[in-house]
């Protein structure tokens, strides 16, 4: 019969089919993942099963007694078989997929499952040997089938209707409540969970160490061999109190050593609540902020994230789409459903692209436009976010004329608006916002409508952020840029500012700018003599800025040669006398090399001209850096030879000394010559000896540190 | 119940055959029978050894798993039970435990944070049914040449090492690549020898001659460059942790530089590897010593050295001899001892005493702890080797050392009389505890009787030929060197976490060959380099990608991007900027500004950046100053070693901040600028020129479709310069190379611009 | 990488896996498609950094003020009357109980008291003790926690400072930042997730070193960037004069096409990740100038910050650049502020440092604050370790100098979820032990990943054969001034 033929070949191949995908998924059974439609299948085994178990006895019988049809036996026997072990495969493929729903855990129906697999598997053989004529082997299988049915079908049963097999597995994976700190009772959700986790194990029906069971409240407060785990007379001399609290290395000590101990927070839970007279049905909420038992609970719970979605998470695929460069779309904490989204880049913002969230809208929780350019219009795109509860729209300059539109948002509980030219109008339709629980309106101006709003809206934290009460701060000095300061014959000067809208005072007289002296700074000053530049910043709203000094010098004649009586000192030799002369002015950071420093003998030189000179003056370039020991020369003299004259000293100054540290600064010492015929010079800087009181190192000596002589 | 066990038992098996093969695991397919040591020392070493190894004070339970004795033994806590006993998995305490469920007898506790995997049970499980054999660390065994696996393919073979390799492709069904392209051949030898292109001279010569020898004479050539020891010395400078400034916080200068000469010199004389170490740690203790000889012990001495006022000597002084030793068992050892230091190794056999005999080789310098502040400070600290003119003359002639002026370099010396070791507690330098006295790690391979305890000895320990480690180490570096990742992935460490070999036979056959050949570092080199494993082509296939995305069978050869300094090189050598001139002291090239002087304390000489001017700013980058403190940003940024400690292994990362520095560093700008102008002023046309600057910089001949590319950039950006001159001049003025040409025209502009794109290629600086 | 590799790893499971079952491949087809990562054994720091943050964070950034060159406790948080009573008295052995001492000190053959030259007042809800030297800062006492309890290990600045930032007082481990950025990566892909600002006072400066922002053993990307005061504040940012954007474009693509037919030839994924590094290259080279553009801030937050912010490489200036890459996204910002370190001459170095750093700091905290961004941006002020309460050289009313302490010194938090207007720790009379809620530096490193919403002990990274973590194997999450 062709007809059989067909059916029988459909049969045989779905039989090899079946065996291949159940040993995928044996093999694969941990990493199953199912498509809903898939469960339903699943779900079917306990339906599916019964169908093979009979089908499997009549095939037996007629296997054994190959008479009992006559001569059709062995077709209806081969109809038997091959779809009795079509709908094993079938039940057995069920079994697996419901197996792989949540709430099943392999030792439960490791067992089970073997069994089942091997009828199915045996069955295989069984029909193959039978077909193949190997008729010892086949009988052996088909009793081995039988046995292994009665066996599956006994721990099947074993399974559905053993003790609690929906929660057991459940428990282990609890973790920590998932219910909100709200809603949140003392012992279900955050007692229970310890116990569950580091006592139940030995403390449950079947395994009752102690004669305690600690599953079930009544059998805590029935208690053990030892009495009542916890005693509601006596709460101090609870079990559970008395027994976590035995030191670890004592033999009573629970857990026992080597299990998981409780950790200190679980500790002074437990120990709180009982102590906290052992509430069982108590409400988080009802106990007293005080309480030590709530501080910690609290903490448990705020790493657990209080917060719980309705909705639920959208798909990850759609999530991943929606993320680029410039745009962050992430939960807002570990496997939230709720979606956290920020914009970046300013001005590769496009505020349609919003419009693209909407396959995320119930999703999202937070958004973020902080410095995106935003209009006012673009308001009602955000008003589709049913479930937003965070909203920054710092410095997007809008106006907020109708952030009305956001009304609506019953979850928007804060509300960033800081930065934002806001209309006054804005600050009207804000009076409606009472579900805010924080409002950003830092705007800089308006402080009245802002202290309106805070009494508008009394539940809301209003935070109007800095406001200039008009105190004047002080600008910062101008700053003063040139190439060199020492020159041969004209140098250039630009006077900068950070703050593009200041004024800048400057002198070149030395004196301090101020409104009577000064000249207003235009454009680079031209300099052609040894000048000190000082400078000032003015504008409206600050006060005027300390002053910033640079001083010039030009240097028109070199001596032919020159000597100096002492060495300056080893560590501030520069390059020798030649320092002095290389028209490289030594910066505030002395260590450089361009500095040469005196201490223990003065600074004296000797400057000789071929051809007498006529000089107006000559200019001694120091430092002064208190701090560093660097102090102004106590005396400065000048002595000078002409063609006939000899040796005359012609200058003695006596630079005044500073009664505090200073800033670094750079000084200059000048001596008015004006002879026609000099020949040669000679100068002397004697270092301050001993240094002030007021000074660390007082007592000690003083340093002289110069780095240039100018002559003109 | 157990014949269903045995039926899950075969689904495990099945899943090992599935199992994909990382870097360590050989699939069963490969081993029915496990080893210990390749299946499962790695799972016990990661996830139990913690608490179940070697450190005693760690212990659990007092179970020992990393010892069969132990292992085997009752279990101290539950007597009657065991750990494991062989070939009964039931039996086994420590398989119920790993499969247990119940959160309080699961192993690895939860607690930890380490759990097995489904894989790593079942090889556990097998493994305890085929008797549970221990073996003894792989790395610590001498190694032995193994018989040469039989392939199927006779002719592929050019050497020993195809075999091994190409037995472990046939096995993963793979087959090697064809060969490469002469030109990608001899850019990758030059490249690999000498870290500089080839010039296109160099590439025409070798591509016209066909002689069967043709390939190793090049490579002769190539490898007798002296430009050979500069690359070489690369490495060594990131082992010697060698740097031109003290470090900590006033990070003054320090002349070490000397050292990286000798290095130099070293490898390009091919001083044979025992030698090399042998004198680097102990030169000043051989007989009648020789200056260099006791120059190269500034190896020991390349290590941060403290100028901060107020510290305690002593603690210093310990710091120092500590990374002394890590250093040593770090880079010449391959193995990791610094966890020795405060307790006994968690995974490896190494007592914190062993870490103290060994730091104790080293203990007993005069060196100083503290030396007073920076403003005490010296090019070099105690011990000091002085360097006359006249040594230069004679016997340190590879000394570039321009001026007349002495030379002072920290190197090694020991005391008259023994200081003693202390273990110290917890590592600190005041905890001292029981004293011990130099020695060995006895599981590594003791020390023989007939040496002498100090430094010397040590030396002759190291490169001891039954030494297990030194051959296998340095062997497994240069492999590193050629093939990017090394035959043992974490060169490192050889010890018991460290990667597996994924070519054991194949390390311990070039190990041995290498000593057998007298440590000869160009013979081993040229092994490797005349292998049809290295000669492959690098294309990369699907099923490359699929089968071996690491490349760890090696059946193509590996596209590397290039280390930061041959990077510098390469722009300098193909733009004809180079300053070919080897050793000397280190260089200030261009380095953006306010770096230095940003992070300063205000003290010491390296407080503000001195750029140096003309030649110095074009060496190769081997001689780029390192300040320790704000070591250069380039190197950074291409995962060069900051030379804090010793290193064994860069990075390869690619980030965008590298794409900055290719597009935007005034090198590469100037490099390009100058090859510009070279071409312009040999008026070649632009397609000649474009062309010409293609061959130098990649190393070949542009294809049609890239010149169309590039020729069509150069239009654009001609026409552009056209328009405006002032875009023109501004690109121009960069790098102190003087410009040559009055008026800057737009078409050496716009030429300059194209080789900017090609400097940018990620072919450039790629080694094919 | 990992994950690449292990995606690869799966295909060949498949391929194998056909190879080897010769069952229906139909069946198979189909089983394997319910198995999407069949046989995927991952690997332990997969399964870690997958789950990252490890719980719900509080805080998503941090600005990391650091006061390099440890700044006086006792001129600044930690009020100690009994100093100035016993002004050059000698510090009692019973208090000092044998603590290690400096080289600076230890040659000292006294060691006198000495008590602070400025004045204190209390201030806020917390009636917190705040020194004349801080008044905008006294102004924020509401917004920060100052904990007056912390202490370490080390008494010289180099190790001190690589404690605070590695977790080891030595060698080459990740910094924090780096950490952060290994852990949680870049809020912001056009950004480095680590930035670095430098700045210094006049006072006693004790250098900053790079192997503070150092990534270590982890991946380059993490390392710390660099910010420099000159006009192009990344390294390599600024395109050259002469090459505006579009050119830059032009080029870009050109290079995209040639890398493109490399990659038809040799098929090495690497090719097109660098073409996709010299995208995010160009766009970085927009968003960091776009992000660190301080013309665009208002006058009143100018004021606020005060005139010197808009000088770059001042602290003032790195303060409100903090505030605009932390807004823009960035995990970490630290900004090391120099000379702190007064030996010698302190109420003169003190002032000077003060001023530099008060009303800046102050005056971030206000702007986070007022932008609503202070409750997930955690701001940390302090330094290395604390100084003496005896004075190091010549000792006068208003001139005295003093050593490294590590044994009890205040810093500061705020925001991110830290208690606001709360004092926490407490130290004995004479300022020199701690007496109330000791925070080691460990725990303080722990407090922050925990605020950031990682488990310390689970953050690891496994090198060269051991699994590294910041806090070492200690480290306690100070749970008392969380939120």
């Amino acid at each position: 019969m062709p007809q059989n033929q067909k059916i029988f070949a459909i049969l045989e191949n779905s039989l090899i089919a079946l065996n291949g995908l159940i040993l995928i998924l044996v093999i694969g059974q941990d990493h199953i993942q199912l498509p809903s439609f898939l469960e339903v299948v699943g779900r079917m085994h306990p339906l599916l099963l019964h169908f093979p178990i009979v089908m499997l006895f009549l095939a037996a019988l007629l296997f054994w007694f190959p008479d009992a049809l006559g001569a059709n036996s062995k077709v209806a026997m081969k109809w038997l078989l091959l779809s009795a072990l079509f709908f094993t495969g079938i039940t057995v493929l069920a079994g697996l997929f419901l197996s792989a729903e949540v709430g099943y855990v392999k030792e439960d129906f490791e067992n089970h499952q073997w069994t089942g697999l091997l009828v199915f598997w045996l069955g295989t053989l069984w029909y193959w040997f039978w077909v193949k004529e190997k008729l010892s082997i086949a009988k052996g299988l088909s009793l081995m089938v039988l046995v292994l049915v009665l066996a599956t079908g006994h721990f099947g049963a074993s399974l559905t209707h053993g003790e609690d097999f929906l929660f057991a597995p459940l428990k282990s994976v609890i973790d920590m409540p998932q219910v909100s700190f709200e809603e949140a009772l003392a012992f279900e959700h955050v007692i229970k969970p310890i116990l569950d986790q580091k006592c139940i194990s030995c403390h449950k029906a079947g395994k009752i160490k102690g004669e305690l069971r600690m599953d079930e409240v009544q059998y805590i407060l029935k208690g053990g061999e030892m009495g009542p785990a916890i005693d509601m007379e006596d709460l101090e001399n609870s079990q559970i109190l008395i027994h976590i609290l035995y030191d670890l290395e004592d033999e009573y000590h629970m857990p026992p050593k080597g299990k998981p101990q409780l950790s200190e927070t679980e500790l002074a839970l437990i120990q709180n609540w009982i102590l906290d007279s052992a509430y069982f049905e108590k409400k988080l909420t009802s106990y007293s902020p005080e309480s030590e038992f709530i501080a910690l609970a609290k903490e448990k719970f705020a790493s657990q994230e209080s917060k719980t979605y309705s909705f639920k998470a959208a798909n990850a695929k759609t999530i991943a789409e929606l993320n680029n460069d410039y745009r962050k779309v992430v939960a807002t904490y570990p496997n939230s459903p709720g979606l956290r989204v920020t914009f970046f880049g300013k001005n590769q913002f496009d505020p349609n692209t919003i419009d693209e969230l909407k396959k995320v809208k119930d999703q999202v929780v937070e958004l973020n436009f902080q410095n995106m350019p935003m209009k006012d219009g673009h308001l009602q795109k955000i008003a589709n976010f049913p479930n937003l509860e965070v909203l920054n729209l710092n410095f997007t300059g809008m106006e907020g004329n109708n952030l009305g539109e956001l009304k609506n948002l019953k979850n928007l509980t804060h509300l960033s608006l800081s930065g934002n030219p806001l209309s006054e109008s804005a600050f009207e339709s804000l009076k409606d916002f009472s579900q805010l629980k924080n409002l950003y309106v830092w705007t800089n101006k308006n402080a009245d409508a802002i202290a309106a709003l805070k009494s508008q809206l009394p539940e809301t934290n209003i935070e109007g952020g800095f406001q200039d009460n008009g105190t004047l701060y002080q600008l910062n000095a101008p700053q003063i840029e040139f190439e060199k300061s020492i020159f041969t014959d004209k140098a250039e000067v630009t006077l900068k500012h950070p703050i593009g809208t200041v004024k800048i005072f400057y002198t070149l007289d030395n004196t301090i700018p101020d409104s009577s002296n000064n000249q207003v700074y235009s454009g680079p000053i031209s300099l052609d003599k040894n000048t000190t530049l000082r400078a000032r910043a003015f504008a409206d709203g600050w006060l005027g800025s300390t002053e910033k000094q640079a001083v010039f010098f030009r240097s028109k004649i070199q001596p032919d040669s020159y000597k100096l009586t002492f060495p300056p000192s080893e560590s501030y030799k520069g390059k020798g006398a030649l320092t002095l002369f290389d028209l490289e002015k030594g910066d505030e950071d002395f260590g450089k090399g361009k500095w040469l420093g005196f201490q223990d003998t003065p600074f004296e030189i000797q400057m000789n001209f071929k051809s007498p000179q006529s000089i107006q003056n000559i200019a001694f370039s120091t430092l002064a850096a208190e701090g560093s020991h660097i102090f102004p020369p106590s005396k400065v003299e000048v002595w000078i030879k002409t063609q006939n004259t000899d040796w005359k000293l012609i200058d003695t100054q006596k630079p005044e000394q500073p009664t505090s540290n200073r800033d670094r600064m750079l000084q200059m010492y000048e001596t008015n010559i004006n002879q026609s015929d000099v020949t040669a010079i000679k100068a002397k800087l004697t270092p301050i000896n001993p240094l002030p009181k007021w000074h660390p190192g007082a007592g000690g000596k003083g340093w002289v540190f110069i780095d240039e002589i100018l002559i003109n | 119940m157990k014949c269903f066990r045995h039926f899950a038992f075969i689904l495990v098996l099945l899943q090992f055959a599935c199992k994909p093969s990382s870097d360590n695991d050989i699939t069963i397919s490969d081993a029915e029978q496990l080893s210990y040591n390749f299946h499962i020392r790695p799972i016990l070493s990661d996830k139990c050894f913690a608490c179940h190894g070697p450190d005693a004070n760690k212990r659990e339970a007092g179970l020992r798993l990393d010892v069969e004795e132990a292992a085997l033994g009752a279990l101290k806590e539950s007597p009657g039970k065991f750990a494991i006993i062989p070939n009964d998995v039931n039996g086994s305490e420590l398989y119920h435990r790993i499969v247990n469920t119940d959160p309080n007898e699961l192993m690895p506790p939860p607690e930890s944070n380490l759990s097995l995997s489904e894989e790593e049970i079942g090889l556990i499980k097998k493994w305890i049914e085929q008797g549970a054999k221990y073996e003894p660390h792989w790395a610590f065994v001498t190694p032995k040449k193994a018989a040469l696996p039989k392939v199927k393919d006779k002719e592929w073979p050019k050497n020993e090492i195809d075999y091994f390799t190409l037995a472990k492709m046939n096995k993963l069904g793979l087959n090697p690549n064809d060969e490469a392209e002469k030109h990608e051949l001899l850019k990758r030898v030059s490249l690999d020898l000498t870290g500089l292109p080839p010039t296109p001279e160099m590439i025409s010569a070798f591509e016209k001659d066909n002689s069967p020898e043709a390939y190793k004479k090049a490579l002769d050539n190539i490898m007798n460059l002296q430009t050979y020891g500069e690359k070489m010395a690369v490495l060594w400078m990131d082992i010697s942790r060698y740097s031109d400034s003290y470090g900590y916080q006033d990070d003054n200068i320090r002349t070490q530089w000397p050292y990286r000469d000798w290095v130099i010199h070293a490898f390009n004389k091919n001083l044979p590897y025992d030698q090399f170490i042998t004198w680097q740690l102990a030169g000043d203790m051989l007989p009648n010593a020789t200056k260099e000889q006791i120059l190269a012990t500034a190896f020991n001495r390349n290590h941060k050295y403290t100028e901060e006022g107020g510290v305690i000597p002593e603690e210093y002084r310990v710091e120092y001899v500590l990374d002394k030793s890590n250093t040593f068992s770090k880079g010449i050892l391959g193995i990791t001892m610094e966890c020795a230091q405060c307790h006994d190794h968690k995974y490896d056999p190494i007592s914190q005493k062993n870490f103290y005999e060994m730091f104790a080789f080293f203990n007993n310098t005069p060196e100083k702890g503290y030396e007073g502040d920076v403003s005490q400070s010296k090019p070099a600290k105690t011990p000091i080797l002085w360097i006359e003119r006249e040594d230069i003359n004679e016997l340190l002639s590879f000394i570039n050392h321009q001026d007349t002026s002495k030379l002072m370099v920290s190197v090694m010396d020991e005391l008259d009389t023994l200081r003693t070791t202390y273990i110290l507690n917890r590592g600190l330098y005041d905890a001292r505890t029981t004293p011990v006295s130099p020695n060995t790690p006895e599981n590594i391979f003791s020390f023989p009787d007939n040496l002498p305890k100090n430094r010397l000895g040590l030396a002759k320990w190291t490169v001891d030929k039954n030494n297990p480690l030194t051959a296998r180490v340095f062997v497994n570096l240069m492999w590193q060197e050629i093939f990017g990742v090394g035959i043992v992935k974490s060169t490192g460490d050889f010890g018991m976490q460290g990667d597996l070999p994924s070519h054991p036979e194949l390390l311990d056959w070039l190990a041995v060959d290498f000593m057998e050949n007298g440590w000869d570092v160009k013979y081993l080199l040229k092994k490797i380099m005349t292998s049809a494993t290295y000669m492959q082509s690098c294309k990369v296939t699907k099923k490359h990608l699929n089968t071996d995305p690491d490349n760890i069978y090696l059946a193509r050869s590996p596209r590397l991007r290039l280390t930061a300094e041959n990077i510098r090189d390469l722009v300098l050598a193909s733009s004809g900027l180079l300053v070919p001139e080897i050793g000397g002291p280190s260089v200030k090239p261009y380095q953006p500004d306010g770096l230095w002087e940003a992070a300063t304390s205000g003290r010491g000489e390296l407080k503000t950046y001195v750029q140096d001017k003309g030649d110095k700013l074009y060496r190769r980058g081997l001689y780029t100053f390192i300040k320790l403190t704000s070591p250069p940003p380039m190197p950074i940024i291409f995962d060069g070693s900051n030379r804090d400690q010793c290193e064994v292994n860069r990075g390869r990362t690619n980030t965008p901040l590298q794409a900055l520095v290719m597009m935007n560093d005034p090198l590469v700008m100037e490099a390009s600028r100058v090859l510009a102008s070279q071409l312009t002023e040999k008026g070649a046309e632009p397609e000649d020129a474009i062309e010409e600057a293609f061959k130098s910089i990649l190393c070949r001949v542009p294809n049609s479709k890239e010149m169309d590319i590039l020729f069509g950039y150069f239009k654009e950006e001609l026409s552009r310069f056209n328009e405006d001159q002032a875009s023109a001049d501004d690109l121009f003025k960069v790098g102190e190379y003087p410009i040559r040409e009055e008026k800057i025209s737009p078409n050496t502009a716009a030429m300059m611009q194209v080789i900017l794109a090609m400097y940018n290629l990620e072919e450039a600086i790629t080694k094919i | 990488m990992e994950k690449e590799q292990s995606e690869y790893g799966l295909n060949e499971n498949r391929r194998k896996f056909l190879s080897k079952v010769s069952l229906g491949i139909g069946s198979v087809a189909l089983g394997s498609l319910l198995i999407p990562d069949l046989f995927k054994g991952k690997s332990g720091e997969d399964a870690l950094m997958d789950a990252l943050p490890h719980f719900a964070p509080k805080a998503k950034r941090v600005i990391y003020l650091f006061q390099n060159g440890a700044p006086s406790q006792l001129e600044s948080f930690d009020y100690k009357p009994l100093l100035n009573q016993q002004i050059g008295q000698e510090l009692p052995d019973s208090i000092r109980a044998g603590q290690r001492l400096t080289g600076m000190t230890s040659g000292q053959s006294s060691f006198p008291l000495v008590g602070s030259f400025f004045k204190f007042n209390q201030y806020g809800e917390s009636r917190a003790w705040i020194s004349e030297m801080f008044p905008h800062t006294a102004k924020v006492v509401d917004d920060i926690c100052i904990i007056k309890s912390m202490h370490t290990e080390a008494i010289n600045h180099d190790p001190a400072l690589t404690f605070f930032q590695t977790g080891a007082q030595v060698g080459n481990r990740p910094s924090m930042g780096a950490w952060l950025s290994y852990g949680l990566g870049s809020e912001n892909s056009n950004l480095p997730s680590f930035c670095v600002l430098l700045s210094r006072g006049k006072g006693n400066g004790q250098g900053v070193y790079s192997k503070l922002w150092t990534n270590g053993f982890l991946d380059s990307v993490h390392q710390g960037v660099q910010f420099s005061a000159s006009e192009d504040p990344v390294l390599y940012l600024k395109d050259p004069k002469g090459m505006n954007r579009e050119d830059r474009r032009r080029m870009l693509d050109k290079l995209a096409e040639m890398n493109n037919l490399n990659f038809e030839t040799f098929g090495d994924p690497e090719i097109q990740a660098k073409v996709q590094q010299y995208e995010m290259a160009f766009r970085m080279q927009t968003a960091v100038p776009e992000v660190t553009d301080i013309k665009s801030e208002p006058d009143s937050i100018i004021k606020m910050y005060g005139p010197d912010c808009l000088i770059p490489g001042t602290y003032a200036a790195n303060c409100l650049l903090a505030r605009k890459l932390s807004e823009n996204g960035v995990r970490f910002v630290q900004l090391y502020h120099q000379g702190w370190d007064a030996h010698d001459n302190l109420p003169n170095q003190f002032i000077g440092q003060a001023k530099d750093v008060d009303q800046a700091s102050a005056a971030l905290i206000t702007d986070l604050k007022q932008r609503g961004l202070l409750d997930e941006t955690l701001v940390i002020w302090g330094g290395e370790f604390g100084r003496t309460n005896y004075c190091q050289g010549k000792i006068q009313v208003d001139n005295y100098g003093r050593d490294h302490h590590p044994r009890a010194f205040s810093i500061w938090m705020a925001g991110g979820g830290v208690k606001s207007g709360m004092v926490y720790g407490e130290t004995d009379e004479f300022g020199y032990n701690i007496v109330e809620n000791p925070v080691h530096v460990h725990d303080f490193q722990a407090t922050i990943l925990h605020l950031m919403g990682i488990d310390h002990e689970r953050l690891t990274y496994k090198h060269l054969g051991r699994r590294y973590r910041l806090t070492d194997v200690h480290g306690k999450v100070v749970k008392d001034i969380l939120v």
